[in-house]
């Protein structure tokens, strides 16, 4: 039977650096079993590898430290391991020793493995791993999680210790105490004494030297500076998602995907084909190839904040602010981040140690007005508000930050009433006390290869449903459900004439009582859902469909049919402002889904979606009749 | 005294948690129990205070600094 190997220890002392050296890309998220807190599996050679979330004590005070503890404790979990390896982080070692007090009560075999002893040895921090390993009684070894060839050390200590287990004539042992959480209770101040012996014996951690990182904290925690220097890393990744993403974006999406779309025309004749590569093929690797520049550029920096020890201190500077809506200090991160893109910010929430801060934080990311909704509202705004465009974008970017601190505070409440009645702390003190890493040089070659192994997991999970939706959707555009002759005898129906078309004029009665009413405008929040950025094009289509001999620009068209109802149906500014609203709200792109799908499961992904809808509808609806009233 | 009150570059030691017991437990686990000393390094921005005990850096929320009794050592 394969061996499983846990990976434990507290928040932040880098399990999850460890466990992407150990299984490379062979690993996958899966929700730990009756929750929704989630675990990664991973395989290293013939072996489970399990990264379990951070865990400080078996007297557990979260869903995730729960979720941990109760995966060693139970042998029915299909997440009990057979080995456990105990990640201390030499800088903070107690914490570790003190975990490790409880975890040898399981009577399991655990490797004590020490990380940054490199920045230790720096600091002439001496740790004798032989002297670590009599006084505890466990294999220790020293580890910098990022380096290969330390890591070889514990991969050599795994293989011995697991021949041992395979060797041993003895049964495996069962844990020394029924209930460790009940266990660790009473026996906590022992622990701690314990803890205190041990450090004694060892005798290396009395350091009290002012280091490089505390002078450079000087400067970045400052009361004042600190603020400054946190509002220029923010800008910076800001900038790094949109503006630096965006020319890269248009190359691709202009001269690159022109000249694949003439080699495609060249090989393939016009035909079924032809429309299959150019409407489904073509258009899925372009919607992937637009998230890759951001995407890229987020895991990249997010992997740098993290690997010099930024992120910990960003979620120092920003704790307070963002504890007042329910969430932890890094939370602003992800946040900001989804006012570029909300797919990359979904990404983003990893860095948040806590599943519930996790999911609340993804929760409302998808609210945040992204660059394509921006793209897409100059248009309409210039178009419907010709003479205050910037005050309606100006508007609905209030509006946008206005629903995240609205569904926040809900989401707060609601937490709160649901621990009081489930006797749960209303603080975690955890989330409170951070434990801030040396400064130190991210290691390049390690971020790249990890955020091209995010890319690649990304782009071949989003790509297969991201094509079959656009096989979908070109099925429906090529069946032609015209009610004339004339119609049907042509090869290819029109859009409107389509069964894709039915659809849309059907969903436009669901809008009519919003205001938009009509399908140009129901087609085009069907296909926005796809992505945002394809709103603006199914527009242009539909009414170009509508009138062929159209020849100006979709802004002039739409501003026509606010003004003169010259086309088929024409938009007040009130419904046209609810038609914005309701594409600000409701789910921003397929890929974003699928992104909170892999991340946080089904269910969740689900509700996000049902959640955002219902709002939008509500939202558009109050808006626009609410609105008829004063206007009339 | 509160450790929210010290100045940069003290050290001083907890006297009292006012926490209820299952809180303190965890603070206790996470370092910072009656008797800990600590260094103050750094006042931050919107009360948070940065800590040293031993080779440890701790930041702590302004939530905790208000909740931990400190005497100078």
């Amino acid at each position: 039977m394969t061996k499983t190997i846990a990976l434990v220890g507290n928040p932040n002392v880098g399990k999850s650096t460890l466990f992407n050296m150990l299984t490379g890309q062979n690993q996958k998220i899966v929700n730990a079993p009756g929750t929704t807190v989630t675990v990664a599996k991973g395989y290293w050679r013939d072996k489970t590898v399990i990264d379990l979330p951070g865990l400080i004590s078996f007297i557990h005070n979260s869903v995730d430290e729960q979720v941990a503890s109760q995966a060693l404790m139970d042998k029915k979990s299909s997440l009990y391991p057979d080995l456990i390896i105990l990640l201390a982080d030499a800088m903070h070692i107690s914490r570790s020793l003190y975990l490790y007090s409880q975890l040898k009560q399981l009577n399991k075999p655990i490797i004590f493995a020490i990380s940054m002893a490199d920045i230790a040895k720096k600091r002439n921090i001496i740790l004798d791993t032989d002297l670590i390993s009599k006084t505890i009684s466990a294999p220790t070894v020293l580890i910098d999680s990022r380096n290969k060839k330390s890591v070889s050390f514990l991969e050599d200590s795994i293989y011995e210790v697991l021949y041992n287990i395979e060797n041993s004539k003895e049964n495996s042992k069962d844990a020394a105490v029924s209930n460790l959480s009940l266990w660790a209770k009473n026996n906590f101040e022992n622990n701690i004494k314990w803890v205190s012996d041990v450090e004694k014996k060892l005798g290396v951690f009395d350091y009290d030297k002012i280091t490089l990182s505390d002078r450079v904290d000087k400067i970045l925690l400052n009361k004042f500076f600190g603020i400054l220097f946190f509002l220029l890393v923010i800008f910076s990744v800001f900038q790094l998602s949109t503006y630096i993403s965006f020319p890269i974006i248009d190359y691709v999406d202009g001269p690159i995907r022109n000249s694949l779309n003439l080699a495609f025309l060249n090989i393939f004749s016009e035909g079924v084909w032809q429309s299959f590569v150019q409407s489904t093929l073509i258009e899925t690797i372009f919607t992937l190839l637009e998230f890759i520049p951001p995407m890229f550029f987020i895991f990249v920096s997010l992997a740098v904040l993290e690997g010099c020890g930024y992120l910990s201190r960003a979620a120092l500077v920003s704790d307070k602010l963002m504890r007042s809506i329910g969430l932890e200090g890094k939370s602003i991160l992800p946040i900001i981040i989804g006012f570029g893109c909300n797919l990359p910010a979904i990404k983003a929430t990893r860095v948040l140690k806590t599943s519930e801060i996790r999911r609340q934080t993804a929760f409302i990311i998808p609210y945040s007005l992204c660059s394509a909704r921006f793209s897409i509202f100059i248009v309409l705004s210039h178009a419907f508000f010709p003479k205050n465009a910037g005050i309606v974008i100006f508007l609905l970017y209030l509006i946008s930050v206005l629903i995240i601190l609205l569904i926040s505070f809900v989401m707060k409440n609601f937490r709160y009433y649901y621990n009081k009645w489930h006797n749960i702390p209303q603080t975690n003190i955890s989330n409170l006390v951070i434990h801030l890493p040396v400064y130190q040089m991210p290691k390049f070659a390690f971020i790249l290869k990890s955020s091209f192994a995010k890319l690649q997991n990304f782009l071949w999970g989003a790509g297969r449903v991201i094509l079959g939706v656009l096989i979908c959707l070109t099925f429906l555009q090529s069946v032609s459900f015209a009610a004339d002759n004339t119609s049907k005898a042509e090869n290819s129906p029109t859009v409107h004439n389509s069964l894709y078309g039915v659809i849309a004029d059907n969903t436009a009665l669901i809008f009519a009582p919003l205001g938009f009413g009509d399908w140009h405008f129901s087609q085009a929040i069907i296909s926005g859902f796809l992505a945002k950025e394809v709103v603006l094009g199914s527009l242009e289509n539909s009414y170009s469909d509508s009138n062929k001999s159209l020849s100006s620009n979709l802004q002039t068209t739409l501003a026509k049919t606010s003004s003169d109802g010259s086309y088929s149906n024409s938009l007040t500014s009130l419904a046209a402002f609810s038609f914005m609203l309701f594409l600000l709200i409701y789910i921003p792109c397929l890929a974003t889904v699928i992104g909170i799908k892999s991340e946080f499961g089904l269910k969740f992904s689900f509700i996000a979606v049902g959640v955002s809808l219902s709002l939008a509808y509500v939202v558009s609806l109050l808006f626009y009749q609410i609105g008829i009233l004063f206007v009339s | 005294m509160l450790l929210s009150d010290c100045s940069i570059n003290s050290r001083c030691e907890i006297v009292s948690i006012n926490l209820p017991n299952d809180e303190t437990i965890r603070l206790c686990e996470l370092g910072l129990s009656k008797g800990t000393k600590l260094k103050i390094c750094q006042l931050c921005p919107f009360g948070s205070v940065l800590v040293s005990k031993g080779t440890e850096r701790i930041g702590l929320s302004s939530q905790i600094t208000n909740l931990l009794e400190v005497k100078y050592i």
